[in-house]
């Protein structure tokens, strides 16, 4: 991944600032408005963000249903469709004094109307069976027409030491896209990084 | 003394505790309680984890770089430069100029950067980058190619107002007897600054050199704001905004407060340390012994 990225840079098909771009200043009004665009890799959320913010006064969401198609990615070693997600699960913490309040809280809110109403307001595809089922998710033009792709995603994991671990990574791509490092020197950034902080909970192989 | 102590003690040494506490637990996003005593104590640990951190020794020095060039180019040195200035052109001017000088500090720090990131902004939205194009001078991004500068730059801004009100009042205090004597004497305006004017702003100087270096120590949100520590690997991540990602702003929530304290106990014993040294290398006992100006 960091040889890709470095490579990237140095062949001129990145920018060596681009974990550093300004969106709401630089990268959104680019992409969203520029008058030729190829691939612009981004969330389904950019949508309703573009159409409220951005082409609202091109005609918001008519513009870019008439303008921009949706698409997966190629996996880079088998070149299948892909996409990445991160579904967050929510926890009730180990010294929680009420964990049966927060439970309910939780359950409360993870209902199908709840859950469409961030859907189709931001462009959030389904999380629960009877959301995605439901007349209002599947009467979504925007919803329907992505909803496939949740068969090719990956998810990102959910654990206590994610936080130290997408730290690490993340440190590793700002290394090599600005150049700072080489992507081996990136990786033993990385793994310097992570056995540091999360010591025996990390295997390197 | 009674009010005075209590508040220390409310605001100042409980807070601390507290923390240094906290820096021995290992207090996070999915250990959560505010119970201190179901926290989990782990000793020194945290501490352990930020010696070994490769990057704490380049967002130590970063700290120092930017108090140090922030606060002699701007905090004092531009602060002094404009309080002579303005306290020697005829009052209504003087004042009109100060008032200038103060706008960056009263207007919100997240409208100020706003304003700071759109002159910035690389080309074609950067208002300062519009203009070289104008010029027909060449564009630049000046966010990724000279962070340090910016940052700097823009909290010299902010920091000047403060060190500008003390040295006004503190030159507008001297008794005019002292001033007419040396022009009495024949002295010219470079003499009267470097022989009676400065020797008597020492109290007010040390005053400064002191609050905003400790001010700007711990100041991190423009920072935060128009760099967030980047580009790149941290160079412009200063120990208190390190603190912050780690305590507060980690990706999607997931806080590390144990672990941010640390970082935060350690900002305050720097802050101590230099404040004992800059009472010493100042002099402070002598200066608050008895006023160096009677005035009548």
């Amino acid at each position: 991944m960091y040889e890709l990225l470095g490579g990237m840079v140095e062949s001129g098909v990145m920018r060596s600032d681009m974990t550093g771009i300004d969106f709401n200043e630089v990268w959104h009004p680019t992409v969203a408005v520029a008058d030729v665009v190829l691939f612009a890799a981004g969330g389904t959320w950019n949508w309703p963000n573009w159409a409220l913010n951005f082409v609202a006064d091109r005609g918001g969401d008519e513009y870019l249903f008439e303008n921009i198609g949706l698409t997966l990615v190629p996996a880079m070693d088998s070149g299948q469709p892909i996409t990445l997600t991160h579904p967050l699960s929510y926890m009730v913490s180990s010294s929680s004094d009420n964990p049966g309040v927060a439970m309910a809280l939780i359950a409360a809110i993870t209902t199908p109307e709840a859950n469409n109403r961030h859907a189709i307001d931001s462009f959030h595809l389904g999380i629960l069976n009877a959301q995605v089922e439901s007349e209002e998710y599947a009467g979504n033009r925007l919803l329907s027409s992505a909803h496939y792709m949740l068969d090719h995603t990956t998810a990102l994991p959910n654990h206590p030491g994610w936080n130290a671990w997408s730290s690490a990574y993340y440190t590793g791509i700002q290394a090599v896209e600005t150049g700072d490092a080489t992507p081996e020197e990136a990786v033993d950034i990385v793994i310097n990084q992570l056995t540091n902080e999360l010591g025996d909970q990390i295997t390197v192989r | 003394m009674l009010p005075a102590g209590i508040l220390v003690l409310l605001f100042f040494l409980i807070p601390v505790v507290i923390v240094i506490y906290l820096s021995m637990t290992n207090l996070a996003s999915a250990n959560f309680t505010s119970n201190l005593s179901k926290m989990e104590f782990i000793g020194l640990e945290n501490y352990r984890i930020l010696l070994n951190d490769q990057f704490a020794k380049r967002i130590f020095f970063n700290s120092i770089f930017y108090v140090l060039f922030t606060l002699s180019m701007f905090n004092v040195g531009l602060a002094l430069v404009v309080s002579l200035l303005t306290t020697h052109i005829p009052r209504g001017a003087g004042f009109f100029f100060r008032a200038i000088w103060i706008l960056p500090r009263v207007t919100a720090s997240t409208l100020y950067i706003l304003i700071w990131k759109r002159m910035i902004a690389e080309a074609p939205f950067g208002i300062i980058n519009q203009f070289n194009g104008l010029l027909g001078l060449p564009t630049y991004n000046y966010a990724a190619d000279r962070p340090w500068e910016f940052v700097i730059l823009v909290n010299g801004f902010i920091g000047v107002s403060f060190g500008m009100i003390i040295f006004t009042s503190a030159i507008e205090s001297i008794p005019k007897d002292l001033l007419n004597a040396s022009l009495v004497d024949g002295s010219s305006l470079l003499q009267r600054i470097r022989y009676v004017i400065l020797p008597l702003l020492r109290w007010p100087l040390l005053f400064v050199v002191t609050y905003q270096t400790l001010s700007l120590l711990t100041s991190f949100e423009q920072i935060l704001l128009l760099t967030n520590g980047g580009p790149g690997l941290y160079r412009t991540e200063v120990w208190s905004l390190a603190a912050y990602h780690r305590a507060l702003s980690n990706y999607f929530g997931n806080a590390q407060w144990g672990y941010g304290s640390a970082f935060a106990v350690v900002l305050v014993l720097i802050g101590v340390v230099l404040a004992v040294i800059y009472m010493r290398v100042f002099r402070f006992s002598e200066l608050v012994a008895e006023p160096k100006v009677e005035v009548l």
